[in-house]
């Protein structure tokens, strides 16, 4: 009979060969798979030029429309119906053409006065055409869609100003928290940290002027 | 000779391959692409030979029929129907047959999608970024024609 003694060596050997190779063809795997670029979209709807739908429209655009206008000079930005101070500027050319942050910073002074309202046209009235180019039309739908971008920084202290907000319950007890009407310092952000409480719901909510109509044919 | 065996012997069991360092190396690069993989990413692939424009913000999940425009070309769901030069879209290298098969087959994509109840009347335009606006609007003309009216303008967002 064969006794053990405590004092035996054990010697084991870890395999770890059959694990790099799992490991190496899950990197194949990856590599091959993988979507190192992230596709998103921007919806616009087109302009519907049926009766019906342009009765449907009537009632909200009577009281307030906006539009975005390509123009050869410049993006116009204007707005009528009953429930707007009528606004007609012309955002003029930038070093690089279109000057789309300063049409953003136009658009979220005009959000803060009319927190409602989500619509927005875009029109192109150009004698140029061929000057208005995909990319263009993407950035102009990306800043008039969405009111808080990383790159806007700056200008994110005008959606404090937003009022009659709709806050879910959650946001509702962290505005008690914070005492709202009191004035209090917000805490520095650290770099690409996300903006926090009630004034950031508008940017989570991508509740900028998100119902969009293009009007590619002229029709608008 | 047998003095010679031995010593052979001896340096083989002194043999120890120290792959420590590449297990290492290697859950580093495993944990970069598990961390770089979208997992979110739009339904669909994004087409070949065009540089879509980049975006801030968007929406990351959403289906429709897919419109590519390049400089030499015009597809509808993958499949090139217009040969065009430089974006022009007036005059395809195939003629008024190609604007007539791109017809045809948003016209069969349609047809199908209303028999089977999933006609829903979206379309994710996929363009390079200097695709100039006049051969956008001639395509989104033909596409409003055949019921697309919410138009889905593709980018790749910045991270």
């Amino acid at each position: 009979m064969k006794v053990f003694s405590k004092e035996e060596h054990l010697d084991t050997e870890l395999n770890i060969v059959p694990i790099i190779d799992c490991f190496v063809m899950l990197i194949c795997f990856l590599l091959f798979t993988a979507a190192f670029t992230q596709l998103v979209f921007l919806e616009a709807k087109m302009t519907s030029n049926t009766a019906a739908a342009a009765q449907k429209s009537r009632s909200e655009l009577d009281q307030f429309r906006l539009v975005v206008t390509f123009e050869d000079q410049g993006l116009r930005l204007a707005t009528t119906g009953n429930a707007s101070n009528k606004l007609n500027i012309l955002i003029p050319m930038g070093k690089d053409g279109y000057d789309f942050k300063a049409l953003h910073a136009k658009l979220i002074s005009l959000k803060s006065e009319f927190p409602e309202r989500y619509s927005a046209d875009i029109e192109f009235k150009m004698k140029q055409q061929r000057a208005v180019d995909y990319e263009k039309i993407t950035s102009a739908i990306d800043s008039i869609r969405h009111l808080s971008d990383e790159e806007y920084s700056v200008l994110r202290v005008a959606q404090k100003k937003v009022k009659n907000l709709e806050l879910n319950s959650t946001e509702k007890e962290k505005n008690r928290a914070r005492g709202h009407g009191q004035a209090r310092q917000e805490p520095a952000r650290k770099p690409g940290e996300r903006e926090r409480g009630p004034e950031a719901a508008l940017s989570r909510r991508g509740a900028g002027w998100n119902r969009i109509t293009a009007a590619p044919d002229g029709l608008g | 000779m047998e003095s010679t065996f031995k010593k052979h012997r001896h340096q083989e069991s002194n043999f120890e391959l120290q792959i420590t360092a590449l297990i290492d190396t290697l859950v580093i690069i495993l944990i970069f692409l598990l961390k770089s993989i979208a997992t979110d990413t739009l339904d669909v692939e994004q087409g070949k030979h065009m540089t879509l424009p980049m975006v801030f913000n968007g929406m990351t999940t959403g289906k429709g029929s897919r419109l590519d425009i390049t400089a030499e070309a015009i597809s509808w769901n993958g499949q090139k129907y217009l040969d065009l030069q430089g974006f022009d879209t007036k005059k395809p290298l195939n003629g008024d047959d190609g604007w007539k098969a791109l017809n045809t087959a948003m016209d069969a994509t349609v047809k199908q999608e209303q028999a089977d109840k999933t006609f829903d009347g979206k379309l994710l335009l996929q363009a390079d970024k200097k695709t100039p606006f006049p051969a956008l609007q001639e395509v989104l003309r033909v596409a409003k024609s055949h019921g697309y009216k919410d138009i889905r303008f593709v980018g790749a967002k910045y991270n």
